[in-house]
């Protein structure tokens, strides 16, 4: 019964979250909140991304390229790399980078006001905690995952190109020729969608857990541990689940 | 720094990131789509029809003189053919006599189109419905010749193909395995080494006698130099007025008789010795006699380097062929 009602009071911010995006742009404080709710996710998280995504390119150049050495096939190595990558492993990569730092700071964040009673201070202001803390969040989480899962593309990639011309003699040109010839309008749009709901499950269950937060410092903590935990479960059930709806 | 003013820097960074994250994105849209945006060439659609079109889908890559000259834009299946809606460079020439088929990119998979430009007047690429080749299915013949080969296995001819290899291999066994158990000639050859040691001996007496035969020869051949000279009349003539000159000084001398008797015997038997060595050379030049025949005729000279050639040759033929036949009993008698 316990998890039923977690997942209806995470649908329940969800939704009460999505629907008060619009909010965002009337005032310039909920701007400038959103604005800096951008730069926290986007920029600084941005080097974890940038290592996580090289890595990550260089890892699959590597190993495909080895197997496809054999075949003499190193030519459709760009492709490999690119069509893992753009379908796959960006959104999924970048998903972890933004669960672990941006969902985990944000449940850590709203438990702590939670146990200090802030957020109550703010209902008793009138002030929706939903529209003045989690939508700037949410929302931010939204905008950046899918460019943040494009850009972990395009360094993954490029990762994988140097890997190719250094360890499996692929002309770099040639891997990007590659790279981009097989790269379909419906790959990039299926990874964006990803990341974006992604960014979306990242944010509603981050300030589920947040604004759920119990038993003060050890409450934040068991919090922040959840939200990483159920982000991580999610981000790879809704990847099969989208992957499966979008290629059969 | 102030509040505001880190405000800004941050806002700043974050809008610097997305719009070049997004004008990537917008690139790579434009890239992935198929517009060339560096070299701004301009493309046309052109339709083909095909039977069928083995595999082939969108975004295969179009091939024109051995170079991409563009993608399949869209393939359209009609009631009893397909439409395939090819976007290419404008550039591309396409004449009466033209080829359009789809070829297998490689064993992997992957397919393109192939354009031909053959070798009547240009046609137009927008007017014109061009007609493609049906592919080959690889796949299909692969099906078509296994079925053959089974129905061929069924049949019964390979099982008495395979039978009478099998009573083949077993004949050949038993040859085999006679040979190297020694019997029959083929087998002694083999297995007993006597003969290839009588073979050596043989061969290093007839070397022997080779050398020995050349030794006979160079007396041979100075006997008739000596026969040469002494069938000369100048030599005979010199020598027989050296006697005569002898004889007269000889006469002329203050000698005993014992002593002139005996000189006299001399240039007698000198004068015998000359005519016995003419008749022999006479003979000689005859050819008469066996030493004569030697003189004369080199035909069994050049018949014993032969035989000693021929030998040596059939050693050697021996020697490199022992071991194939060996190695070929052998690897048989495994079958």
């Amino acid at each position: 019964m316990g998890f039923v009602r977690e997942i209806g009071a995470a649908g329940k911010i969800g939704l009460g979250t999505v629907i008060r995006f619009p909010t965002v742009f009337r005032s310039r404080d909920s701007r400038a909140e959103f604005s800096h709710q951008l730069y926290k996710t986007g920029i600084s998280t941005l080097p974890v991304v940038t290592v996580v995504s090289l890595f990550t390119g260089m890892i699959m150049a590597l190993q495909v390229g080895l197997e496809l050495r054999r075949f003499n096939q190193e030519i459709y190595l760009g492709a490999a790399v690119m069509i893992s990558l753009i379908r796959e492993m960006a959104p999924f990569s970048c998903g972890l980078c933004l669960a672990s730092c941006v969902g985990s700071a944000i449940a850590a964040e709203l438990g702590t006001m939670k146990v200090n009673d802030e957020i109550d201070a703010l209902r008793i202001m009138s002030i929706s905690p939903l529209k003045f803390l989690a939508v700037p969040r949410v929302l931010a989480l939204c905008v950046m995952a899918p460019l943040l899962a494009f850009y972990c593309c395009v360094i993954g990639t490029i990762g994988g190109g140097v890997v190719g011309a250094t360890q499996l003699g692929v002309d770099f040109g040639q891997f990007m020729s590659s790279a981009m010839s097989i790269a379909e309008r419906k790959d990039l749009f299926v990874g964006l969608v990803k990341a974006l709901v992604f960014g979306l499950t990242i944010g509603v269950v981050a300030v589920s857990k947040g604004l759920g937060t119990k038993l003060g410092a050890t409450g934040v903590g068991r919090a922040t541990q959840h939200s990483v935990i159920v982000n991580f479960l999610l981000i790879l059930m809704f990847g099969y689940m989208i992957t499966r709806l979008c290629y059969q | 720094m102030s509040r505001s003013k880190a405000s800004g820097f941050s806002d700043l960074v974050t809008g610097v990131f997305m719009l070049s994250v997004l004008a990537l994105l917008g690139y790579f849209t434009i890239v992935i789509s198929g517009i060339d945006l560096i070299t701004g060439k301009e493309k046309v659609d052109v339709r083909v029809v095909f039977d069928q079109v083995g595999g082939l889908k969108d975004h295969d890559n179009v091939m024109y003189r051995g170079t991409k000259v563009g993608t399949v834009d869209r393939i359209v299946l009609g009631d009893r053919e397909v439409t395939v809606i090819m976007n290419i460079d404008k550039d591309v020439i396409l004449r009466e006599g033209y080829t359009i088929r789809v070829q297998s990119m490689s064993l992997l998979g992957g397919n393109l189109m192939v354009l031909e430009e053959g070798e009547g007047l240009v046609l137009d690429l927008l007017s014109t419905d061009f007609k493609g080749q049906t592919p080959t299915d690889w796949m299909k013949d692969v099906q078509d010749i296994t079925a053959n080969l089974n129905k061929i296995t069924s049949s019964g001819e390979i099982e008495a193909t395979i039978s009478n290899l099998k009573s083949a291999t077993e004949k050949v066994n038993n040859v085999i395995a006679k040979v190297e158990s020694g019997e029959g000639t083929v087998g002694k050859l083999i297995q007993d080494d006597s003969v290839y040691e009588d073979l050596k001996v043989t061969v290093a007496n007839a070397r022997e006698v080779t050398d020995e035969f050349k030794g006979v020869r160079t007396v041979i051949e100075n006997v008739t130099q000596i026969t040469e000279k002494l069938k000369d009349d100048k030599y005979y003539d010199e020598l027989e007025k050296g006697l005569t000159a002898f004889r007269t000084a000889f006469e002329h001398l203050d000698m005993g008789e014992d002593l002139k008797a005996s000189a006299n015997e001399v240039v007698v038997k000198a004068n015998d010795l000359l005519g016995t060595l003419n008749n022999v050379a006479a003979r000689l030049e005859q050819g008469e006699g066996t030493l004569g025949k030697l003189a004369t005729d080199d035909t069994m000279y050049n018949e014993i380097n032969a035989l000693i050639r021929d030998m040596r040759q059939v050693i050697d033929n021996y020697r490199d062929t022992t071991p194939i036949s060996t190695f070929g009993s052998l690897a048989t008698g495994a079958l």
